[in-house]
């Protein structure tokens, strides 16, 4: 029979793995990352993670870059983690003992990495130079990053909510953009004027549509995070909670498949991260200060305000539902002072001045009122109006959280399914809220020790 | 007739659900912004704009992550030909006591998923000094893949045991027999095992993710996350990227299905 491998091609087969292997092992060995690492003897290294991508990486990177200029001892190597499965990467290191020095986290995972002890606990930190962090902190951004009274993330970055309003839409609807709606009653009625729906059903402008989160009306309604979590379990069908319920229901009048369509559609304008405000297609919108810069870059001549979501009968006026960045040290860590003092340095404690110049950049609320008030900080609020009123709520007491658990992302995921409900009309406000409380209280017994 | 029209159609229905997600990728690649997510919704974009492309290699080091990923298959396929043919041969052409037991215990190992075996495995190339880099995604791959010996084990049982017999008798040694006249046989499952292995590592995503610490080591899988943010996903980016991703598989099986065909009725004995 004929060998149809030939000594000459197993010889070139091989030659070929190792041409491969050989020009791979620059490749195998330690990679180089963008920026000089400095291997100096007595130079702490320090791994930072976080799950920014696309131009917030470059941001970040930035404020990294400005803290290795300044800190000559330590040395920050920056790694932005894809955030699909990024918590998996994290989870699987810190379970080998691998973990990074310092990460950023999205604010519902605190808890729940704190009860698997997976987390420093920040408060053996605020000793001596750094007592002074524990009052550093807007009071609402300290909450969030703080499980059983402990300090498990470091507030960095944080998030208000406020009604946006468009003036043109207004005055075409025959309203008086000088007076935006002050109560949830008015906005009821000035955004009915402001619907366009075909006969045949479809949505070329919206009025109001409450599809983003239900926990961002939570302060209008007078919801507290204790009223939906009594210290052991959830307790989301109390009358306040139901009222901010109700308060949606009166919006599956609307079509909710064509209106879904419609905003998901405008959302992929202009490069997939504008929503139908921003493109001039909705008279009344509820979202953060990062709204500000991308209406100046797609949409300049908008014409539009924004104010503090106004209250239901009961609720607080001025205030907003807040959430945030948080940096995080997991256990374990070789270099947990170096670690800490990189994060106390990125929240602006020591250098609130180079804190009041960067947030800008990322279009960050800062956490703490000291930032808020350098100049720099205050050239940036006064560069455009709009701007002050998403700082300005941060000093209301009345500002709220979500009740923070272990559970916490699970409690959000489920929070979508109950809006959705009563958006469709598939479950009364009741009913939503019951199957959401159950839900997550099963939820809760599931995870806990 | 009647039925082979039937058959037909339904042959037809199928396809068109089959290719209509790649044909709305490529759709929506080739769309200005306002387009994409336009309801009623825009199926032939007219004109074709191609500036998501190079957008999308611009906005992440897109070519370098298709060399990584690359690099990475061709490496991974190398070490699973190699290994996995090796243990298949053992299993199908020679007997050995426990040969059953141990190839059992080898497919058991087929029922762990990644998750539970995660964590363990980490430990164990963290304490190598692995982390990092690719040896942990590439090295395992010479110590054999229990599907693929499974599949190779399989098709080598097919081969009539009369040619290894004869080889015998002409003096050839166990290795011989393997390399000079089964392997060469084996071509279309040694091809499938391939494409199968390249595949895998064209599209894994969480052993790079655990594995790769450096942004200049990510793969395609990786890379095409970065389109994704918690602040607005760049559609056109992220489909042209995902357009460019798929291109190799793609050309790659067109390249490979005839070596699948050949090897239907493959026999070596005459007369």
């Amino acid at each position: 029979m004929k060998a149809l491998w030939t000594k000459k091609a197993g010889i070139i087969t091989a030659t070929l793995a190792m041409t491969v292997g050989i020009a791979n092992t620059a490749w195998a060995a330690e990679p180089a990352t963008h920026q000089v690492t400095r291997h100096d003897a007595g130079v702490v290294q320090l791994t930072y993670w976080n799950m920014w991508s696309g131009i917030w990486t470059k941001v970040v990177q930035k404020m990294v870059d400005a803290f290795n200029a300044t800190h000559p001892g330590i040395h920050v190597t920056m790694l932005s983690v894809p955030s699909a499965s990024g918590e998996q990467k994290l989870l699987t290191s810190i379970a080998a003992g691998d973990a990074p020095d310092v990460f950023t986290e999205w604010n519902p995972y605190v808890a729940a990495f704190a009860q698997e002890h997976a987390l420093l606990n920040l408060n053996q930190f605020m000793v001596g130079h750094y007592a002074g962090l524990k009052h550093w902190f807007y009071p609402v951004a300290a909450k969030w990053g703080t499980y059983q009274g402990q300090m498990y993330g470091m507030p960095w970055t944080m998030n208000t909510f406020l009604l946006y309003y468009n003036k043109t839409i207004m005055k075409q609807s025959g309203l008086n953009p000088a007076d935006p709606p002050r109560t949830m009653a008015q906005l009821w009625a000035d955004q009915a004027k402001e619907w366009r729906i075909s006969k045949s059903g479809v949505v070329s402008q919206i009025g109001f549509y409450p599809s983003n989160s239900w926990d961002q009306y939570m302060p209008m309604f007078g919801v507290t995070a204790q009223d939906l979590f009594n210290g052991s379990k959830y307790t989301l069908t109390n009358p306040k909670a139901m009222a901010l319920t109700d308060f949606m229901a009166k919006y599956n009048k609307y079509p909710y498949a064509q209106v879904s369509a419609f905003e998901k559609g405008l959302s992929g304008a202009l490069g997939g991260s504008v929503d139908p405000f921003e493109l001039g297609k909705a008279g009344f919108y509820v979202n953060g200060m990062w709204e500000i810069p991308t209406i100046q870059q797609f949409n300049p001549h908008l014409q539009y305000g924004a104010v503090p979501i106004p209250p239901a009968p009961g609720g607080f006026a001025n205030t907003s539902w807040v959430n945030g960045n948080y940096n995080e040290i997991p256990a374990g860590t070789k270099h947990p002072q170096q670690a800490f003092e990189f994060i106390a340095w990125l929240s602006g404690y020591d250098n609130a001045a180079w804190a009041a110049k960067a947030y800008p950049t990322g279009g960050w609320i800062p956490n703490s009122p000291v930032i808020t008030k350098q100049p720099a900080y205050q050239q940036f609020l006064n560069s455009d109006p709009v701007q002050k009123p998403f700082v300005s709520v941060m000093l209301n007491p009345h500002d709220q959280i979500t009740p923070v658990t272990p559970v916490d992302m699970y409690y959000e995921q489920k929070e979508t399914d109950m809006q959705d409900y009563v958006l469709q009309g598939i479950k009364t406000p009741a009913a939503a809220l019951l199957h959401w409380e159950q839900d997550v209280n099963q939820q809760l017994q599931n995870t806990s020790h | 007739m009647g039925k082979s029209a039937a058959k037909h159609l339904i042959l037809i229905i199928l396809s068109v659900l089959f290719i209509f997600p790649m044909f709305w990728m490529v759709s929506t690649s080739l769309k200005p912004s306002i387009e994409q997510l336009r309801w009623p919704p825009v199926w032939i974009p007219n004109p074709f704009d191609w500036i998501n492309y190079p957008q999308a290699m611009n906005f992440e080091p897109f070519f370098q992550y298709i060399l990584n990923t690359l690099n990475y298959g061709v490496l991974s396929v190398i070490g699973t030909i190699i290994s996995s043919s090796l243990v298949a041969y053992g299993f199908a052409r020679i007997d050995f006591p426990e040969k059953n037991v141990l190839f059992v215990l080898m497919l058991a190992t087929l029922m762990l998923p990644f998750q539970v075996t995660m964590v363990p495995l980490f430990i164990l190339f963290k304490t190598l000094g692995w982390v990092g880099s690719f040896k942990p995604l590439v090295v395992p791959t010479f110590f054999g893949s229990a599907f693929n010996i499974f599949l190779l084990r399989q098709f080598l049982m097919g081969i009539p045991v009369a040619l290894s017999e004869a080889a015998y008798m002409d003096g050839a040694s166990e290795f011989t027999i393997f390399w000079r006249i089964i392997l060469p046989l084996s071509k279309p499952a040694l091809a499938t095992v391939a494409l199968f292995q390249f595949i895998y590592a064209w599209n894994d995503f969480l052993g790079p993710l655990i594995y790769l610490n450096d942004q200049s080591l990510y793969t395609v899988s990786l890379g095409l996350q970065t389109y994704v943010s918690s602040y607005g996903t760049q559609w056109g980016l992220l489909m042209a990227a995902s357009t460019i991703a798929t291109l190799p598989i793609v050309l790659l099986f067109f390249l490979t299905q005839r070596t699948f065909i050949q090897g239907i009725s493959l026999s070596g004995i005459k007369g």
